[in-house]
């Protein structure tokens, strides 16, 4: 379809859809390309000219600029951040940082009055992250779900 | 009699168009279309962004298919969950056209 009406309305469609992987992104255009394909094939059955077809079938679409920014907004929803990796995630260094702080400063006769100290800080060193991607998470639920 | 639809509207058509046979994009357009003697009029590309929250929200499911010859397709499915949302949004619907219907009835024994 090389209609210039046609590959500048799909070109307006495909900068909206920046933040999409290159795979979606051409998964997505495909499906626009056939479908404003089926369009035009009907405009031009009812006898209209090539460029006719072409505007017509592009007003019936909609606005392209629109449509891509709703469809990256779509796709940016299915990536709904979740919770609980980022609690695993904290969960896991916090395991692992009090392992080797405990390891670290292994004295026997200590224990265990000695890993209160190395389990706070085990809880606080990874907690200015966890803080950080929690207000993130936050922010994009709250952004998803004004939509 | 053209109306705009509003896109509120538009998953509840969808999973109306899709409950009777698996379809592509623009045929989900065209039975809309056709089913409304042309009186429901979509801006079609707002389809893709509705299919993609129904995909989302597990109502519908899709897969490039190839039908004879043709290039292959990107055919959407309705899901047991979208089956079972179909129905809870055409009682919704029923109790809301009811409701207005209602009220307009009302206004044209007092005015009529």
């Amino acid at each position: 379809m090389d209609n210039p009406q046609v590959t500048a309305y799909l070109d307006t469609v495909r900068q909206q859809l920046g933040s999409l992987s290159a795979d979606r992104r051409d998964e997505e255009m495909r499906e626009i390309r056939q479908h404003l394909e089926l369009l035009i094939a009907a405009q031009r059955a009812q006898g209209f000219g090539e460029d006719a077809a072409a505007a017509t079938a592009l007003r019936q679409f909609g606005h392209a600029e629109q449509i891509g920014r709703q469809l990256q907004r779509a796709e940016m929803n299915a990536r709904q951040p979740r919770l609980w990796p980022l609690l695993l995630f904290y969960a896991c260094s916090v395991v692992l940082i009090f392992g080797l702080l405990a390891t670290a400063n292994d004295k026997p006769t200590d224990f265990p009055a000695s890993l209160a100290g190395q389990l706070v800080l085990a809880l606080v060193l990874p907690a200015g992250m966890l803080v950080i991607r929690v207000v993130a998470y936050l922010r994009t639920r709250r952004r998803n779900a004004q939509g | 009699m053209g109306r705009e639809l509003p896109r509120g509207d538009l998953p509840a058509l969808i999973l109306a168009v899709l409950d009777d046979a698996p379809a592509h994009g623009y045929a989900i357009a065209r039975t809309i279309e056709r089913r409304s003697d042309g009186v429901l009029q979509l801006r079609e590309g707002s389809l893709y962004p509705a299919l993609r929250a129904l995909e989302q929200q597990g109502l519908v499911s899709s897969a490039w298919e190839t039908a004879g010859a043709g290039p292959a397709r990107k055919v959407y499915t309705l899901t047991d969950a979208g089956r079972g949302s179909l129905v809870e949004r055409a009682n919704d619907w029923d109790a809301y056209a009811a409701a207005v219907a209602a009220v307009l009835g009302k206004r044209r024994v007092s005015y009529g």
